[in-house]
């Protein structure tokens, strides 16, 4: 088996294609979703007894709804419900950022959770207004105890961003097959492709374990 | 005599029914055999993972890391099209997605049952030596229980996240779930009634297996040993 440089001469415009949109998909997609779930956590945890329920629902729903389905349905089902036509990317990144919403809610609730009770009231107590409180004393907290899980939300998105290649969207994996297909050579594009993958996943992976570690000796 | 319930019915379901359990049929499948041969290998590669000779320990460690650091439609997509290549033989959709997704799982269960592992006092181990128990006893019947039913939570959330994965193997046209629905759906030129239905029989066996796997962890929670 030999390794043939000038293969990935000809294919590199393709690939670094593939990468940039794999990277710039992964990008919104993430940042949509702490936003949006940012938003469904205040939802979530309001006293309105039924805004709270379809928000649980809503992530109780993405728990068992494969990730590909909400894509196919995306890119299928939405065009045809809005009257719109959507690109593949549209679709796809509003799909990953549906689920990934789903997750970074689930996160910041349970760092919310976490929080001893008394803070908030402590913090009115101290004179702060209930913005300052929430952004000096809760919100850092939250965000400082939800890293690692956030960190593995992201990863988890950049992972299914490959999935967009099935609604044909010319991500990294789809480059890869598309490459594939013309030069019959798999193997060499596939393992490029996993590789790039790698390089990206572990080093964020690491990191997540490493703030992981650092809470956990900190809490003791 | 058309009726409020048969409206409601999607009329694609009476001629595609049969077509739409065999591939629930396909895709709990290949979730039993990702489960049930990744739980078994992972027992396995956990221990390996564990081991104090590095040449053992290290390629494990490092195909554990390789597997759960890339996205599983890639590791697919190299199984199925790119392997053939250096070993020369052909592969079925079928047994590239059995391979994928039983390496998969057996990576996944390796790092969680290693966790859990660890989480079992070192004293015990060393207890069990000194009473003369053989190593074999010593996992089997000590480390290892404590070990599995400690970590059910995260095995529960393991067995989901492969239930939706099973949709991912119809990227190489595994005629599972997903990929027969897409079909109806180009046949019918129904994508809204066919692609909703389907996300509804997900949801409802997704519900079902939440069910279970909450009756099982239960069932074990009384056992825990801390």
């Amino acid at each position: 088996m030999r390794i043939d440089f000038s293969f990935f001469a000809s294919t590199w415009p393709q690939l670094t294609q593939g990468i940039m949109a794999t990277l710039l998909v992964t990008a919104v997609a993430f940042l949509g979703a702490l936003l949006v779930g940012y938003g469904l956590t205040i939802l979530r945890l309001s006293g309105n007894g039924a805004v709270r329920r379809a928000g649980n629902a809503y992530v109780a729903l993405f728990r068992v709804i494969p990730e590909l389905g909400v894509i196919f349905w995306s890119y299928y089902c939405l065009p045809i419900l809005l009257g719109l036509a959507l690109s593949e990317y549209t679709c796809g990144i509003l799909a990953l950022t549906a689920i990934g919403a789903a997750y970074v809610s689930e996160i910041f609730r349970a760092g919310y959770n976490a929080l001893p009770r008394g803070q908030l009231d402590a913090a009115l107590a101290l004179g702060l207004s209930q913005w300052q409180a929430w952004r000096l004393v809760l919100a850092p907290q939250i965000f400082r105890r939800a890293t690692p899980a956030l960190i593995n939300c992201g990863i988890d998105t950049l992972k299914n961003s490959t999935l967009l290649a099935a609604i044909g969207a010319s991500e990294l994996a789809y480059q890869a097959y598309q490459i594939g297909n013309a030069t019959y050579n798999y193997l060499a594009p596939f393992t490029f492709v996993a590789l790039v993958f790698f390089l990206i996943i572990f080093p964020l992976s690491l990191l997540s374990r490493r703030r992981e570690a650092l809470l956990q000796s900190r809490s003791r | 005599m058309p009726s409020l319930v048969t409206d409601l019915i999607p009329g694609f379901l009476a001629t595609y029914w049969p077509a739409l359990l065999q591939a629930v049929i396909v895709s709990l499948k290949f979730l039993a055999w990702g489960i049930g041969f990744g739980f078994a290998a992972g027992i396995l590669l956990a221990i390996a993972q564990l081991s104090r000779v590095k040449l053992v320990s290290a390629p494990v460690i490092a195909l554990v890391e390789l597997i759960r650091n890339t996205p599983l439609l890639v590791q697919l997509f190299w199984i199925h099209f790119a392997l053939p290549a250096p070993t020369g033989i052909g592969s079925s959709p079928e047994r590239s997605a059995a391979i994928g997704i039983a390496l998969s799982g057996a990576c996944y269960f390796s790092e969680i049952l290693r966790g859990g592992i660890e989480a079992v006092p070192k004293g015990q181990r060393d207890a069990a030596a000194a009473l003369g128990l053989s190593r074999w006893c010593m996992w089997t019947r000590i480390v290892l229980p404590q070990a599995v039913i400690d970590t059910l939570p995260m095995t529960a959330n393991t067995v989901l996240s492969f239930f939706k994965a099973t949709s991912i193997l119809s990227v190489i046209a595994v005629p599972e779930l997903m990929m027969t629905a897409t079909r109806i759906s180009a046949r019918t030129g129904d994508p809204i009634g066919v692609l909703t239905t389907v996300t509804f029989i997900y949801i409802v066996i997704g519900g079902v297996l939440t069910l279970l796997l909450h009756r099982i962890e239960k069932a074990f929670a009384v056992r825990s040993t801390r």
